[in-house]
């Protein structure tokens, strides 16, 4: 009777929240392998080699921010435009087409992990390109899902409410699955091959993505604080001038030294000062709100949403903000290139950037679906954003330590050889910093249990007065 | 508030600000990058002939003696590509034997570094080592494994070090010269010997002094004083 | 052009990293304590928290081009960050303010 409620668009949007957790905890998990692997480097050698622990743990990453991005614009898709989805049944259909796909990848990696070195692996089995590694029949069943909701988003939109959150979404989209093609083709030359492949890779995560979550991020305030529309709306357009301003040029900074011409050492250097630009502006803006909302009175809808939604504000800027600054001027760079830097920066950008708001955005469809007013915190939830939020934090830190030795002893002593990487590697302090890397892995992996279980039952160990709220609206 | 509201209010106004913005940042991007894909073409056997640098070379580099030096003008190393002259330029004169030949024709050598990159995907090189600085950070950087000391120590006893580099990778745990061994990836000798050819190309790419003080403390190639 | 990456010397690394870690950081206490004090949340001389911070910043970031042996035009783009981080807060809590005016104070 609840689900009713529902539109169909958001029952769909459930189910691709669902398959995101999951292949969330597969990212945990083989993440675990590969951090047990730089301690212990026999630990399922032959059998699951770091290669492939490494490539399942960035692939399931990817392709479950993915599923929550999409299942995220399914739920909010029908209740912006007003009406339900337009051509929910080929959403579905390609839903599942897209379950089975990312399934037969992922055995194909785990069962035969590498190929001769032919057209063939390429287009079956992997194309070795991290973080896109899926073989071509994946990267065109992708696109042909991806056209598919595209359709479903532009269809509602034109024949329902056209809102300003809408209206960014469609551009930005659009933008978001084109870039995807430009990762597609093979060349023997990796210069130009690298070139592309930071088109993808930059301009995913650094533009589209983000310009993603500020809509996102703005229909939460909306629904989750009673957020003034037409301020988040005009603001929203802001944030896109800023983050594509200081964004699409910022792709400068990844062409140092990649066979790239010296130019792109100036514009790199220009946009890495730019960068904190768009972080700034949302920093004073989250103050500015907070500042004004109170003693307001006003009740947060859905606290853990919004918990999440803070966690994401500070997680982006400790991540992209200060660990991308502390290495990307060229200068310091050249030194910090192909270390652990981009690891540590990596996984505070990333969890700070889009897990915290994923994570938020499904808190939301799990107070939708119960048909809640109100979603309290429990006492699990404290316990899954503490554990996961610290856990990610220190374990940058342990990352930072240990990237910091790298740099020294590697590049500042030996020079990036063979030699130098692996005396680099046997120091103490590296070697420290790895362990606790894997033990601040461990606490996120028990947070991610505290996570699933509240996400499975917080709406109905609600604090009494949630309920009553509910009954009396129901009866009034 | 007055009726007419000003233009910092307006939501047209910032709406066509962010299109213009990212329509000027996207145009500069195309343009920057076609300027770039033009000076990172793979260059020919002419180039090599007439001794144009070129940032990606010929595969036909392989024929030749490759190294990395202090360039002085450009304030950091670059490639140089069969002996460098007086002001520290490539000659592309002295070669250097590659599998017992240092006469393999352009189409030979384009078609070997073509199997070696196919290797390099179909193996996932990539998420283990870093190439050109991008990669996984669980094995050493492979930009200029080619010139790495360590291979200097190990070519007297295989005849050289493409040889040497072959054996590692068709059985690299028989070979482990680390705790943290390379696992078995089934290459074949034909792969490994392309494997090993786009080594030696990837060596001869123009990284922009990437890496800084290659080899500083063994004296691999430039022990910079 | 005339660019001439510097050697570094190892020892620098640690000052580098902490110092542009402390550059954001600063560029942070600077907006923070800013959009307080404007909000009226605290008292006015905060402010002077706030500018303090920016100067702190700004000796960050020369530190920091010292540091990395910056040539003149990473020097100039430093520069202009120095005085972007200044004027920045200003130019949000400007547009905030007058939007939150506009669509909010309009319902009462």
């Amino acid at each position: 009777m609840q689900e009713n409620r529902l539109y169909k668009g958001q029952e769909l949007a459930i189910k691709y929240f669902t398959v995101a957790i999951v292949l969330f905890g597969a990212q945990l998990l083989f993440g675990l392998f590969a951090a047990i692997q730089f301690l212990y480097p026999d630990f399922l050698f032959g059998i699951i080699d770091f290669s492939i622990n490494r490539m399942l743990h960035i692939n399931a990453l990817v392709v479950w921010l993915l599923y929550a991005m999409i299942g995220a614009v399914y739920w909010l898709l029908p209740d912006e435009a007003g009406i339900e989805v337009v051509g929910i049944k080929l959403g579905e259909l390609a839903f599942y087409i897209l379950t089975a796909a990312v399934t037969v990848v992922v055995l194909v990696y785990l069962l035969v992990q590498v190929g001769a070195g032919n057209e063939w692996t390429l287009w079956l089995i992997t194309e070795g390109r991290e973080y896109i590694e899926a073989p071509r029949w994946a990267d065109i069943g992708i696109v042909a899902v991806v056209l598919v909701f595209l359709y479903n988003v532009y269809a509602t939109v034109m024949k329902g409410r056209k809102t300003g959150i809408l209206t960014v979404l469609m551009a930005d989209l659009i933008a978001l699955a084109g870039l995807y093609l430009a990762g597609m083709f093979y060349t023997d030359n990796i210069a130009v091959d690298q070139f592309w492949w930071w088109w993808v890779v930059h301009l995913w995560v650094e533009a589209t993505w983000e310009v993603y979550v500020a809509a996102v991020g703005g229909y939460i305030l909306i629904k989750t604080l009673n957020a003034n529309r037409k301020v988040v709306e005009m603001w929203l357009w802001i944030e896109v001038a800023m983050m594509f301003g200081s964004g699409i040029l910022g792709l400068g900074h990844h062409y140092f030294w990649i066979g790239t011409p010296e130019y792109w050492w100036e514009i790199g250097a220009l946009f890495s000062a730019l960068e904190p630009v768009p972080l700034v502006g949302l920093f004073v803006h989250v103050l500015y709100d907070w500042g004004k909302e109170r003693g307001k009175g006003n009740t947060i809808k859905n606290v853990p949403a919004f918990a999440w939604l803070t966690v994401e504000t500070f997680g982006n800027f400790l991540g992209a903000g200060v660990w991308g600054f502390m290495h990307t001027l060229p200068q310091i760079n050249l030194y910090t290139h192909g270390t652990q830097w981009p690891a540590a920066h990596g996984h505070l950008a990333f969890f700070g950037a889009y897990v915290a708001i994923m994570i938020s955005a499904i808190y939301l469809a799990v107070q939708g679906k119960a048909g809640l007013k109100e979603l309290k915190m429990t006492k699990a939830g404290w316990w899954a954003i503490s554990l996961i939020t610290v856990g990610v934090l220190l374990m940058t830190v342990a990352l930072t330590i240990s990237a910091y030795v790298q740099t020294m002893v590697e590049r500042g002593m030996y020079g990036a050889t063979w030699e130098g990487y692996f005396v680099a590697q046997a120091n103490q302090w590296f070697v420290q910093g790895m362990a606790w890397r894997l033990v601040t892995g461990l606490m996120v992996i028990v947070g991610y249990v505290f996570l699933v279980y509240d996400l499975l039952t917080c709406t109905k160990k609600q604090p009494a007065e949630v309920y009553e709220g509910e009954t009396a609206t129901a009866t009034a | 508030m007055d009726n007419k509201p000003s233009v910092w209010t307006s939501n047209r106004f910032w709406r066509r600000s962010a299109t213009w913005v990212t329509g000027v940042s996207a145009v500069l991007l195309i343009l920057l990058t076609f300027d770039s894909m033009a000076q990172m073409k793979m260059g020919t056997e002419e180039d090599i002939k007439n001794k144009v640098d070129r940032r990606i070379p010929s595969p036909v580099v392989i024929n030749y003696k490759i190294d990395y030096q202090l360039n002085r003008t450009r304030g950091h190393e670059v490639p140089i590509i069969g002996g460098m002259d007086e002001n520290g330029k490539s000659k592309y004169e002295e070669k250097e034997k590659f599998f017992g030949r240092d006469d393999w024709s352009e189409e030979e050598a384009r078609e070997l570094i073509h199997k070696g990159k196919l290797t390099i995907q179909a193996k996932n090189c990539m998420d283990c080592h870093t190439l050109l600085g991008n990669g996984a950070y669980y094995a050493p950087d492979l930009t200029k494994a080619w010139l790495d000391p360590a291979w200097e120590t190990l070519a007297p006893a295989y005849n050289g070090k493409e040889y040497a580099m072959v054996e590692f990778l068709k059985n690299p745990p028989a070979m482990a010269m680390h705790e943290r061994k390379m696992p078995n990836l089934g290459i074949t000798d034909e792969e490994a010997k392309a494997v090993v050819a786009y080594l030696k190309f990837m060596s001869a790419i123009d990284t922009n002094g990437f890496p800084r003080n290659f080899g500083k403390i063994k004296g691999a190639v430039d022990a910079r004083k | 052009m005339e660019y001439y990456m510097q050697d570094i010397p190892h020892s620098d690394f640690l000052p580098i990293f902490i110092v542009s870690a402390f550059v954001i950081f600063f560029g942070m206490m600077y907006a923070g304590f800013f959009t307080i004090v404007k909000l009226r949340l605290v008292k006015n001389w905060v402010m002077i928290l706030a500018y303090l911070s920016w100067l702190a910043l700004v000796g960050c970031i020369y530190y920091l081009g010292e540091l990395l042996r910056v040539e003149p035009y990473t020097q100039k783009v430093l520069l202009g960050a120095m005085f972007g981080y200044l004027i920045f807060p200003h130019i949000v809590y400007f547009l905030l303010d007058r939007v939150h005016n506009r669509f909010e104070e309009a319902n009462h």
